[in-house]
């Protein structure tokens, strides 16, 4: 690559940004703009909601017994001469319980039955004239002060509870201010209560201490506010970064390819001498410093915004609650170490789609599906008890998000132990829309394609019509998405299920295991084969009769072998930092308890054989010999294992599958044959069971599995392999992977496509194409 | 200089199923030499001249420009080549100067030399007044003028003219015309497409006629005359071709 044109792609590029008014009016002019106008609309809503007051109205005053008092009645003379009274609550009540919003009170002093208060208040709050009603019974007034002096007087009525008659808070719950009013009004009555009882203890001579012997003390630890400002940032801030990253990306990029398929410039800059990869390189760039920038700004209005309006807001209920300091310097250096990547990874995919779209309008169609598939990634950080671990490491985008909001915690500890997975996991997918981007740009069907009429009768027919050898890339996508969906989707009507007492029996076992295999995975491929391809021989690798195959299935079986230790080791590893939940340890026991009816050689044709063959032509055959028309062998042979990983379910047991899928992968490649990855999956099986029977017991009854066997237990599924072994097993392991590797490769015909165009690539970057090299023309 | 052997160029289409826009045509060009596509719409000149560019890719055949292939080395043969067409657009938000130098320093020419060939380009193609001025706020004549002028930036030894008249006015067409005569006298090989029978008369040493993805006939325009018996191009063409209610069809 000739890094000198990417510069002036990207210079080209931004300078084109800059002079379109309406990029810089989205990327600096609406965050500049929107969150202060979005903080003034907010300051004044909230000005409305505080000034706004609660309308109560007290039913039975005369029944509030006189100490202590719940309302202060002050009373004036009226226009026409008339007394009138009005009611506001004690002070010392209201500044206990912390609410500080006004109250309208209409009273009635009359004592009324509890009917008629309900059909009242019932009348007056569906008309919406009141937010609540405060009702007092009759004797509600007498009962409370015989409280006061139950001790002296040796009243046993007044220690029978149930006989009280109880006062009513009356609110409609579906009305939002009545709503609110009750949790104001809970807290003042909750106040006076308090003091009510206090009252007694001490009109009946009893110490208060008595029923509040103590009080749980708490300590908080954060040095406030600065602690907890950033705890709210890192939980706002992540959620903000993706969302804003994602539509700061994809605007630009809509611009910088349909746009430019649009205004017809596209073609100008194909025919120079720039490569497809030099083009994607210097606008991938463009768009991430646009994505960047947009972020930024964003985050640094709304975080000055929001400091201003809470600050405007400090004595306000809402205020008290939410402490919304600045976020504190330090955090908005881990905020923007994240933001590149997340900004590069956004970039790269949005400008794969911007690609496809063949005008701005429809490239503004693609923004809604792209935002909802990644709302479920961006929400789960958010969410409560969830936390960076190692499976969420491994999520895209969620990952980064939980290590963003790790970082701005101050759990650095954490942080550094989940990095290196979540940076892998972010590079990789990086790597995956780059290679994309790059491939749309190489896609002349994408690049010049034109509107054509729908019709899913002719849709239909040019697939029957088009069909190749192997499967196309978005049949095997698309095949892999089912092979996931099957189980789910109708899985619980064909698959058997528990017994009454939640256990799988071993004739229930074999059905669920021929079921699942031959039914949700072989069938569907097969038949996918059959329609979709011109060739099953070539979609599913069925070479035998070749050298490299009958080569290949010993080697592969010896290297299934080798690489066993360091399967335990792998699984010893996750187990470690993913440990199983005792629960899902129990259902897969109670699943797999029927192995124990079952025979060896049942065992070995059912969890060894039988997977070996179903998943392999799935996964091995159908997904990888579709994937290969993509151009690239290494990423068909990691799409076909993410499936073939995802296929297995379980996390803990989809990383280790797909990190094999890899090598089984790579053997069936260069093998150019199904049955050598056949036989390495079905000797890995045969080998995983093998180990998982094994004890001190075992050991003693095979003297020579001591050879191999460094300790074991009297648990299956403990036994340790010696160092000797394992270090004579890796060293013939990485032989026969490089045997496999100087295997005569067959590639696709996209695949020496790109072997080709990166030969040119290199030739031009080596060569002619640099700068100071003189003149073409020379 | 060009050699175009057997090309061939068929798409995918939901309705029709295969088609062929280019269909099996062969011809070469030399330095020097202009050489001519005359066709209707649709005729597949504009794919054909794509292919030449590298921006489509053949479905068979070879074409080799300047000693390269369009297939394997197509970052070589752009280095050799200056193409212009209808859909070769210039950029809205750079002006002429800018947009010129851009694809001169992509072409990889040293600054020195290539500020002095854009002035000399400027000057010649009578560009000064509108050096400053934005793509989005020039006339059709103006940014043909900056597309001939992106293409010579880097002097190359071919060029493809792709209907490079389409649209202008008869006064800037002329001058256009004139330019590609002297490129030629220049020793560049050119190749010209257009269905202008007067400035394919005008300027190509030899000419292939197109239709429906197949070239009809192919020489000088002379040699086609006397084949064919017929008076002047125009004729000829419509005697290859047919009808007009035919090419309708």
């Amino acid at each position: 690559m000739n890094w000198d044109n990417v510069k002036l792609i990207l210079k080209r590029e931004l300078r084109d940004q800059a002079r379109d008014r309406r990029t810089l009016f989205s990327v600096i002019g609406l965050p500049v703009l929107l969150y202060p106008l979005m903080g003034l609309m907010v300051l004044q809503v909230m000005q409305f909601r505080q000034t706004h007051p609660t309308r109560l109205k007290v039913i039975g005053l005369n029944e509030l017994p006189g100490v202590p008092s719940l309302f202060v009645t002050e009373t004036s003379k009226g226009e026409d001469g008339t007394e009138k009274s009005s009611y506001q609550f004690d002070e010392e009540l209201t500044q206990a319980s912390g609410v500080t919003s006004r109250f309208d009170i209409e009273a009635s002093e009359a004592t009324v039955d509890s009917e008629v208060a309900e059909k009242t208040a019932r009348e007056s709050l569906t008309a919406d004239n009141l937010d609540a009603i405060i009702y007092f019974p009759p004797g509600f007034r007498e009962r409370m002060e015989s409280f006061q002096h139950a001790k002296d007087n040796g009243n046993e009525k007044a220690g029978k509870s149930e006989e009280i008659p109880s006062p009513k808070l009356i609110t409609n719950s579906s009305d939002e201010r009545s709503k609110l009013a009750e949790s104001r009004l809970r807290q003042i009555l909750h106040a006076w209560r308090e003091k009510l009882i206090q009252h007694n203890l001490e009109a009946n001579h009893v110490p208060t201490e008595i029923t509040d012997p103590f009080s749980f003390g708490t300590v908080d630890l954060s040095e406030k506010p600065v602690d907890q400002a950033s705890f709210l940032w890192a939980k706002i801030f992540p959620f903000i970064v993706v969302i804003w990253a994602l539509t700061g990306a994809f605007y630009p990029a809509i611009d910088l390819c349909a746009g430019e398929k649009e205004r017809g410039t596209l073609e100008t800059l194909l025919s120079s001498p720039a490569l497809r990869s030099e083009i994607v390189a210097g606008k991938l760039l463009a768009i991430m410093t646009f994505s960047i920038a947009t972020s930024v700004l964003n985050l640094a209005s709304m975080g000055f915004t929001a400091t201003f309006v809470m600050g405007q807001m400090g004595g306000s209920e809402l205020g008290n609650r939410l402490n919304f300091g600045p976020p504190p310097i330090w955090s908005l250096g881990w905020l923007f170490l994240a933001l590149i990547p997340m900004a590069a990874l956004f970039s790269a995919l949005a400008l794969a789609i911007a690609t496809m779209a063949r005008s701005s309008k429809e490239g503004q169609y693609y923004l809604l599906p792209l935002l909802m598939l990644n709302l479920p990634l961006v929400v789960l950080p958010v969410l409560p008890d969830t936390e960076l671990n190692f499976g969420t490491s491994l999520i895209p985008v969620s990952g980064m998000s939980f290590l963003l909001k790790s970082l701005m915690e101050g759990d650095y500890l954490k942080a550094a132990t989940y990095t290196l997975p979540v940076l892998a996991v972010t590079a990789f997918c990086i790597w995956i829309s780059i290679r994309w981007a790059i491939d749309q740009f190489n896609n002349e069907s994408v690049l010049f394609r034109e509107s054509e009429r729908f019709s899913l009768k002719a849709w239909l027919r040019k697939i029957w019509r088009d069909r190749k050898a192997t499967p196309s890339p978005a049949a095997a996508f698309v095949m892999g998405i089912i092979l996931l969906a099957l189980p789910h989707m109708i899985g619980r009507y064909v698959l058997p299920s528990l017994g009454p007492d939640g256990k799988l029996g071993a004739g229930q076992l074999v059905q669920y295991m021929l079921t699942n295999q031959l039914g949700l995975i072989l069938l569907p491929v097969l038949i996918a084969g059959w329609v979709f391809t011109r060739s099953m021989k070539k979609t599913f690798l069925l070479r035998f009769a070749d050298r490299n195959v009958l080569v290949g299935i010993p080697m592969a079986i010896l290297l299934a072998v080798c690489l066993h230790p360091f399967a335990l080791y792998l699984r010893a590893v996750i187990q470690k930092n993913l440990p199983m939940s005792q629960d899902l340890q129990d259902r897969l026991a109670d699943m797999l308890g029927g192995t124990a009816d079952l025979p060896v050689y049942g065992i070995f044709l059912l969890f060894a054989v039988l997977p070996a063959v179903c998943e392999e032509f799935a996964c091995r055959g159908f997904i990888l010999s579709g994937m290969r028309h993509l151009g690239h062998k290494w990423a068909a042979i990691s799409i076909a294992a993410i499936f073939f990983g995802l296929l297995h379910g379980l996390l803990q047991q989809s990383i280790p599958a797909t990190i094999f899928g890899l090598m089984i992968g790579f053997v069936a490649v260069q093998c150019r044959s199904l049955f050598p990855a056949i036989a390495f999956h079905m000797v890995h099986n045969s080998l995983v069971f093998a180990h998982g029977v094994i004890t001190t017991e075992t050991i003693q009854e095979h003297s020579w599995l001591k050879i191999l066997v460094a300790s074991a237990s009297n648990m299956p599924g403990e036994a340790q392999y010696h160092v000797t072994p394992v270090v004579i097993c890796g060293l013939v392991a990485i032989v026969i992977v490089g045997f496999f590797a100087r295997m005569p490769e067959e590639l696709s015909d996209e695949e020496r496509r790109q072997t080709t165009l990166s030969h040119q690539g290199s030739l031009h970057s080596g060569g002619i194409g640099k700068r100071e090299e003189g003149s073409p023309s020379a | 200089m060009i050699h175009v052997r057997d090309l061939v160029k068929s798409y995918d289409d939901l309705q029709l199923g295969k088609f062929t826009a280019v269909d099996h045509i062969s011809f070469f060009a030399m330095p020097g030499e202009i050489f001519g596509l005359l066709g209707p719409n649709g005729a597949g000149k504009t794919t054909a001249l794509r292919i030449l560019s590298t921006v489509l890719e053949p479905t068979s055949g070879t074409v080799k420009v300047a000693g390269y292939d369009v297939t394997t080395e197509p970052a070589m043969v752009r280095q050799q080549i200056g193409f212009m067409s209808a859909n070769t657009a210039v950029y809205d938000r750079m002006t002429a100067w800018e947009m010129v130098e851009y694809f001169g320093k992509l072409y990889g020419l040293p600054d020195d030399q290539l500020a002095e060939r854009m002035e000399e380009l400027f000057h010649r193609l009578g560009m000064r007044e509108i050096r400053d001025v934005l793509g989005a706020k020039m006339s059709t004549g103006m940014k043909q003028k900056v597309s001939i002028a992106r293409a010579l930036v880097h002097d190359p030894p071919v060029l493809i003219f792709d209907e490079p008249t389409l649209g202008l006015d008869v006064f800037v067409a002329r001058a256009l015309v004139q330019i590609i005569a002297e490129l030629r006298d220049q020793g560049k090989c050119i190749i010209f497409s257009s269905h202008i029978m007067r400035e394919v008369e005008k300027l190509c040493d030899k000419v292939a006629i197109m239709n429906r993805g197949k070239i009809l006939a192919e020489g000088s325009i002379d040699e086609l005359r006397e084949q064919y018996h017929q008076p002047d191009l125009e004729e000829l063409f419509f005697y290859l071709i047919g009808e007009p209610e035919g090419i309708a069809n």
